[in-house]
């Protein structure tokens, strides 16, 4: 029962939350918001993961006139979504249980 | 003998032997080498020795008009050199030139107020051999969506802050993102080695 619930970083629940509250985001931007919970080095490890558990979705960005790289911009999945809820839930749950 | 003593000079210098047999032959050598006007009328009375007079009055003539004419030609191009408008001609052209002196002087001036860096030249952005490295280690999953942005953070804050003129911000942008690139490796690199070798013995028979 364990393995079957989804597991969730504390990492990956402040990305979730960025991304549920503001909507789509690039990486650099979550860095520049939440500065103390996230890396510029590991930002994009943490969201290839969430990406391949199905929390995450992401696609390439190619603006006009922009001759550098491609930005990736970020965007929570309905999985996502409802993983993060759940977290939620437990969590207030949890905090009333010890209450 | 008194105008035998007189003129040996002339005649042996010009060995003008007919001048002194004119001079014998008037009778008045003496007064002729002076200012005598009276004695050159006499003489121009007698018109045996007229055509001598007014050749020599013809080349006294010429000499004169050669001579006034080489002075009227130097003191033309005197004025021709130092005419007023000439002047003011030379005046506007300094003057001209000065402008484009201190003009010159002053783009100089503002490219050294620049502070452009000495070693000024096209630079490829950080990361840009990484990029590579990164293509050919790594699967096309891990470089395009952990690798690629990571370089593409880096470079967007390197030019940033080259845009807004903070070289030191940009210097440390870029040890920074290079940290950032060399965390993500260390944090993919078990992961994707793993893998590679996966592939790599399934491959091998």
């Amino acid at each position: 029962m364990s393995d079957d619930f989804p597991r969730l970083s504390r990492k990956e629940r402040v990305i979730l939350e960025l991304l549920i509250n503001r909507g789509d985001m690039y990486g650099l931007e979550m860095v520049k918001t939440a500065p103390h919970d996230l890396k510029r080095g590991t930002v994009y490890v943490t969201l290839g993961r969430m990406a391949d558990k199905g929390y995450v979705e992401s696609r390439q960005v190619k603006e006009a006139g922009d001759p550098g790289l491609p930005k990736r911009l970020f965007r929570a999945t309905g999985h996502g979504r409802r993983v993060f809820h759940a977290w939620e839930l437990a969590r207030a749950a949890m905090a009333e249980g010890m209450v | 003998m008194m105008t035998e003593d007189k003129f040996p000079r002339l005649d042996q210098a010009r060995g003008d032997q007919g001048c002194r047999s004119v001079f014998q032959a008037t009778g008045h050598g003496t007064e002729l080498s002076g200012p005598g006007n009276d004695e050159r009328s006499r003489l121009m009375s007698r018109p045996r020795f007229r055509w001598l007079v007014d050749l020599t009055q013809a080349m006294v003539r010429a000499t004169k008009a050669t001579t006034a004419t080489r002075r009227a030609k130097k003191a033309s191009e005197e004025i021709m050199t130092w005419s007023p408008g000439h002047d003011a001609f030379l005046e506007a052209r300094l003057s001209e030139a000065r402008t484009e002196q201190a003009s010159g002087i002053e783009e100089v001036r503002g490219l050294l107020m620049t502070r452009e860096p000495k070693n000024l030249k096209i630079h490829r952005p950080p990361g840009f051999k990484l990029l590579y490295l990164a293509e050919f280690l790594f699967s096309r999953k891990s470089f395009t969506e952990v690798l690629e942005p990571t370089l593409r953070d880096l470079q967007e804050e390197h030019n940033e802050a080259l845009a807004n003129g903070r070289i030191g911000k940009a210097r440390w942008v870029k040890h920074r993102g290079y940290f950032s690139f060399w965390s993500a490796v260390v944090a993919l690199a078990p992961v994707s080695l793993v893998k590679r070798l996966t592939e790599i013995w399934k491959v091998l028979p």
